[in-house]
């Protein structure tokens, strides 16, 4: 077990013990009604509870890439590297912030080509004529076919 | 039989014909892409479809399903790829055929039985349906609780490997869905004071983060470009050949029906079970199992299509999804203002005959769309991930922005994609938590109204458990599918094998 995967079942813990926590401060019900709006969520937390001191039990928590290592070197999957999960996550929250501000087409195709380019740099030409195409087709599926109406 | 006379409805609608049709045509191409899912482009045209009428919408999401489940084979075949996880036993003798140059009759094979095996499928549901939703008629609220419990439970021990991971998940997804104000007392429940929680989380807006983003962030590991097999050698079967498998066929959409109606279970479990009955009941086979049979190629096809027409049973019958794809028509079907359950074929005739009616289209049309210009549909499935991951990405984002034109869902779904990509990373099923976060409010509110029936006595609640009937079979059914999770089970189980194979091994 990895440390990664060692405080896997501490945030299941955790967060079982938080649902607890919040179940008994519902506002005007007792949490030992049955028929009160506490009372399930409760329910359910004691289960995340027991589920999670399960999990720690077993020691069920191989991580994907902790598992690969442990395989052989052939054919094992590549882990994703940090800077890319976080560039392509940010990349998107950008994408959403910017939507009220830039008009969507001009967004989307910036969007498309800047992240086409980023997992594959060798290519920018046929990156640009993908996403003006990939955009434009969508814009038109979206706004006259599926009739979204976008922010800007 | 009042949807009867609504059966013809997307026959004689072009509108609804043709949406059948591309609906089909989508799914096709979405699942012959490995690493794309049938959940992900259900998920992603129930937000986008969000403004259209129930009818064409819904019709959408079943040419998606059964073009989705079909695609997946494509892939396996061609590439040793599984499109869909439903498609892993195509890759058992469709990939060893495509090698041997014979994945032309490999893509027949599939599509044909495909086919029978979707019109099985429709015509189980047509029939079974409305007998299971006048027994459902007499069900009490404790019986809706328990049988949505058994469903969750189900899934955890069928669908993954570790039951307590599962129920932890449908739980966590459980909580999520019960986020915001109380329907029956007013009050706010984890809500931190926010007056944008106080509405709920949109649970469309988080399947779209926990099957497309999620998926796409986990896809980035592989960039490779996929290597294909060439098109070759004869396309359909010959009438001789046909009529040779017709009977295993029939016999593993039997299975396929039958698992993909248990809830969790859904066409993975169907195609290799199917793959299985195919290996122990056929003695001669045309080739090895493994080595290209074409019995390997047909009989997980089958099952696989046919599981759609049963996943559709207790959906509609009784309002509990069968998988995530089912879960996610629920969904959409709920924000149409509709309650799937055993009123819905009665109030909503009209809905249930289009189903099927949609349901027949799209088998024709997976017909049409897998055998129509093979070489060149076969390109779709090497689509550089470069391109295509971006592209999934930026349609996540449009279709949880479309479903209230708001950037919140766009952030909820953003938070929920790196949920599901890490517990993709621990091995978490995503599954459990779309059916928790569906079934978590109806299962509360089945169990507050079953307490008030018993006058607010937990005591009186258990009791009525083993006083009625159906009550009692699902309790028992509850406690045995948590037995069989236990090591003393597993140990007994394995011991008594042992004590069967020792005489075997003797002889």
């Amino acid at each position: 077990m990895t440390a990664s995967s060692r405080g896997v079942p501490f945030l299941l813990t955790a967060i079982s013990l938080t649902i607890l926590g919040l179940s008994f401060n519902i506002e005007d019900n007792q949490v030992l009604d049955p028929s009160s709006a506490s009372f399930f969520p409760a329910l359910i937390a004691i289960l995340l509870l027991i589920c999670s001191l399960l999990i720690w039990r077993r020691k069920a928590i191989p991580a994907s890439d902790e598992k690969e290592d442990q395989g052989s070197d052939e054919g094992s999957e590549p882990s994703l590297p940090l800077v890319r999960l976080v560039s392509f996550i940010g990349g998107i929250l950008l994408f959403a912030v910017l939507m009220q501000v830039i008009h969507f087409l001009l967004l989307s195709i910036l969007y498309l080509f800047t992240s086409m380019t980023i997992l594959n740099r060798s290519r920018w030409l046929t990156n640009l004529l993908v996403a003006v195409i990939t955009a434009g087709v969508i814009y038109v599926l979206f706004v006259y076919i599926f009739k979204i109406v976008f922010p800007s | 039989m009042a949807w009867f006379e609504y059966l013809l409805i997307p026959f004689t609608d072009p509108k609804l014909f043709f949406i059948a049709a591309f609906g089909t045509f989508a799914g096709f191409i979405i699942g012959a892409l490995p690493g794309l899912s049938v959940t992900m482009a259900a998920t992603l045209l129930v937000s986008l479809s969000y403004t259209w009428d129930t009818i064409p919408a819904i019709v959408l999401i079943i040419g998606v399903f059964f073009g989705g489940v079909y695609g997946g084979s494509r892939s396996a075949i061609l590439l040793n790829i599984p499109g869909t996880p439903s498609s892993l036993a195509a890759t058992f003798d469709g990939y060893p055929l495509a090698q041997r140059g014979e994945s032309g009759l490999a893509i027949g094979y599939a599509t044909v039985y495909s086919v029978l095996g979707g019109l099985l499928g429709i015509a189980v549901l047509a029939t079974a349906s409305p007998l299971i939703s006048s027994i459902a008629l007499s069900f009490a609220p404790r019986d809706y609780f328990l049988m949505m419990l058994l469903g969750i439970l189900v899934v955890g021990s069928v669908g993954s490997k570790d039951l307590p991971k599962s129920i932890f998940v449908a739980g966590l997804g459980m909580i999520i869905g019960l986020v915001g104000m109380d329907s029956l007392t007013g009050v706010d429940r984890f809500t931190f004071g926010s007056v944008e929680l106080k509405g709920g989380i949109n649970f469309i807006a988080c399947m779209l983060g926990l099957f497309g983003l999620a998926e796409v962030l986990h896809q980035l590991r592989h960039l490779k470009k996929n290597r294909m097999n060439d098109i070759s050698g004869q396309f359909l079967p010959s009438c001789a050949q046909f009529l040779r498998f017709l009977p295993l066929s029939i016999r593993t959409s039997a299975i396929g029906v039958l698992i993909g109606s248990l809830p969790g279970a859904g066409g993975e479990i169907a195609s290799l079970m199917a793959y299985d009955h195919a290996k122990r009941t056929v003695k001669k086979p045309s080739r090895p199992f493994g080595k290209g049979a074409y019995e390997g190629v047909l009989a997980p096809d089958t099952a696989n299509m046919s599981a759609i027409g049963g996943a559709l049973i207790p959906m509609l019958t009784l309002g509990i999804p069968g998988d995530a794809v089912t879960a996610v028509i629920l969904g959409g079907l709920m924000i149409q203002g509709l309650t799937p359950g055993p009123l819905l074929i009665q109030s909503s005739p009209d809905l249930f005959g289009v189903i099927i009616g949609a349901g027949i289209i799209s088998a024709v049309f997976v017909f049409i769309w897998g055998l129509m210009g093979l070489s060149t549909f076969a390109r779709i499935v090497l689509i550089p991930k470069h391109v295509l991951l971006p592209i999934i990405a930026f349609l996540t984002v449009v279709g949880a922005y479309a479903i209230r034109n708001s950037v919140i869902d766009v952030y909820w779904m953003v938070i929920f994609g790196v949920i599901g990509y890490f517990m993709k990373q621990y091995r978490f099923p995503t599954g459990p938590m779309v059916l928790g976060m569906i079934l978590g409010p109806m299962m509360e509110g089945h169990f507050r109204r079953a307490i008030m029936i018993e006058q607010g006595s937990l005591l009186g609640l258990t009791t009525s458990l083993f006083t009625h009937p159906i009550s009692f079979l699902l309790t028992f059914a509850i406690v045995f599918t948590l037995v069989t999770q236990t090591p003393w089970y597993v140990r007994s189980k394995a011991k008594l094998f042992k004590q069967h194979q020792r005489p075997a091994k003797i002889e």
